[in-house]
């Protein structure tokens, strides 16, 4: 026998209940001008779901085409028919409760191959040919199963059935190694679970939504009212109260202010984090300008020199590259506030292809052993009593860097000052 | 619908409303303070109960946001829909600052969004600042 096969195959169903949609559909594909579009369409289709072609079969005779198909047709099987064309002959199957039978021969041997168009099945219902969309390759075997079915609601549904077999010879013997992907079953499948995890998703964004909410919300209520009838404990009592008494109500007080600033800064953490990254041009130097003069203003009794290096552009979000700028400077004028004359720097410098911004100052710095510490939320290098503050800063400044595909890290030196250097931009890296 | 002095505060929280009117009255607000303790009472005190006279017309609502039964939205809404109020100011006074619950409030005609802060003594700023405007310096339609 010759072992050279050239093999078509091609079947679809058409169910004479279908509802007009499908109907149209069907139109669609058997308008031959579209041939070529609908080719790419498959072919795409076929590329898209190899990751779940599930069938391994080995095809030892072309007389195997029927127990090839009883193979692939499972149990609950949703195939009514199936058209199969080879180089000699064409035969069309016909599904009885998954059962394949042959239906009709539909062309006597040595002719050459129907093309697009309507064959009646014994039981009255058509059958489409759309073998003509499927290049004719020597060894390559494309069997398209398509039928029509109703849901649950009735609905029309359409289901495509893809194989793709690859002949080839083993040890003499001609064999046809046959993948079947059951598309449309698998992507209704994937659909469901996609379904059902945007549900989870959205259910547990919702979650957070209405943790947040809470959070700024009812926690800061409570603390409102402490510090509120402290307050007033305070005021109305300034006379009777002993001065450990007062002292006591300062600290609840301060107490609650920590904690007051505490939520506020997990909320910017978490609203971080829910923000859509939106890059345009700005001027950096001009931000950081900008910031540092609130900075001065807020804190009149020092002077702290800044040296803000010009015209410096990044492509950035504007909101979110601020808040990260205003913590690396107030960090920087917060931890040399100990010095004598505080210095704070600005700037950017070009290394490879990078540009690497940095903040520099000459504060208490830190030791290096920390520093995979500095970035982690809650995290402080120094006590309360020498440095207030949160710990959440330099975890605002890291999610911001990262989510413009950056990185930051430091470097310092106890009593040396400290410098800070990130990049917005993914690095390139060669392998 | 006489009583043009009034201030209505619509606040669920009994220390929050404590607080609010210590702070009123720390500024020396000589108005007339009506307490509303949720969004019914409030709809039902501005708008009328079941179709009678409204019980007043405030100059200034101080509105919380997270209410019972109706919430601070919901009356707002309602506020701004109803020709014998919608011209009042309304100054969303809450603890959240969600941009969300800002830009809401602003899209529903809010004349102003003060997140309550945690500490009184800001507060009692917040309060002296915001009677300086809405009761001294602007002017309504008569």
């Amino acid at each position: 026998m010759k072992l050279y096969w050239k093999l078509f195959v091609r079947v679809i169903f058409v169910n004479t209940l279908l509802s007009t949609v499908v109907w149209a559909i069907f139109s669609f594909v058997m308008v031959r001008n579209h041939r070529e579009d609908m080719l790419r369409h498959f072919r795409t289709e076929l590329v898209a779901h190899r990751g779940v072609i599930n069938r391994f079969l080995l095809w030892d005779d072309i007389l195997s085409v029927q127990s090839v198909l009883e193979n692939i047709v499972e149990e609950n099987s949703i195939i009514d028919a199936a058209f199969v064309l080879d180089g000699e002959r064409s035969v069309a199957y016909t599904f009885r409760d998954g059962i394949p039978s042959q239906l009709k021969t539909l062309q006597p041997e040595g002719t050459e191959h129907p093309i697009a168009k309507e064959f009646i099945s014994t039981d009255g219902n058509i059958l489409y040919d759309i073998a003509a969309l499927v290049n004719s390759e020597d060894v390559m075997l494309h069997l398209i199963i398509s039928r029509s079915s109703l849901d649950k609601e009735s609905r029309p549904i359409l289901i495509v059935i893809v194989l793709i077999g690859v002949l080839m010879t083993i040890a003499g013997i001609p064999v046809a190694i046959l993948f079947a992907s059951w598309t449309t079953k698998e992507v209704e499948r994937l659909t469901f679970s996609l379904e059902k995890r945007t549900k989870e998703l959205e259910h547990l964004n919702r979650e957070l939504e209405s943790f947040s909410y809470s959070v700024s919300h009812d926690l800061r209520a409570p603390l409102r009212a402490i510090d509120g009838f402290s307050r007033i404990l305070l005021e109305d009592n300034m006379d009777e109260l002993s001065d450990k008494a007062k002292d006591s109500l300062s600290r609840i007080m301060k107490a609650v202010e920590n904690m007051g600033n505490l939520i506020d800064s997990i909320l910017k953490l978490s609203r971080i984090g829910r923000r859509e990254l939106e890059r345009k041009r700005v001027n950096l130097s001009e931000i950081v300008s900008n910031i540092t003069e609130n900075i001065e203003t807020g804190d009149n009794d020092r002077k702290v020199d800044f040296k803000i290096a010009e015209n410096v552009f990044a492509e950035v979000d504007k909101h979110l590259i601020s808040v990260a700028l205003e913590n690396l400077l107030r960090n920087a004028v917060k931890f040399s506030s100990k010095g004598e004359r505080a210095e704070v720097e600005f700037k950017a410098e070009k290394s490879g292809d990078m540009t690497v911004y940095s903040i520099k100052d000459n504060g208490v710095g830190f030791n290096m052993k920390y520093c995979d510490k500095l970035f982690k939320p809650f995290q402080k290098l120094h006590g309360e009593r020498e440095f207030s503050g949160t710990g959440i800063g330099l975890s605002i400044v890291d999610k911001v860097i990262s989510m413009h595909g950056g990185r930051i890290w430091a470097k310092s030196e106890p009593g040396k000052g400290a410098e800070f250097f990130f990049t917005l931009n993914k690095e390139r890296r060669f392998s | 619908m006489n009583d043009i002095k009034t201030i209505m505060l619509v606040e669920d929280n009994e220390n929050d409303e404590i607080l609010t009117l210590r702070a009123l009255k720390d500024n020396n607000l000589a108005n007339k303070i009506v307490v509303a303790r949720d969004g019914q009472e409030a709809i039902d005190m501005l708008l009328g109960k079941d179709g009678e006279e409204p019980a007043l017309c405030p100059q200034l609502i101080l509105l919380d946001l997270k209410l019972p039964k109706y919430d601070g939205l919901e009356v707002l809404r309602k506020i701004r829909d109803n020709e014998c109020t919608r011209l009042i100011p309304v100054v969303i006074l809450t603890s959240s600052s969600e941009e969300e619950d800002i830009l809401s409030s602003y899209k529903l005609g809010a004349n102003s969004y003060i997140r309550k802060p945690v500490d009184f003594d800001q507060f009692v700023v917040a309060i002296k600042q915001l009677k300086l405007y809405w009761l001294v310096l602007n002017e309504l339609p008569k």
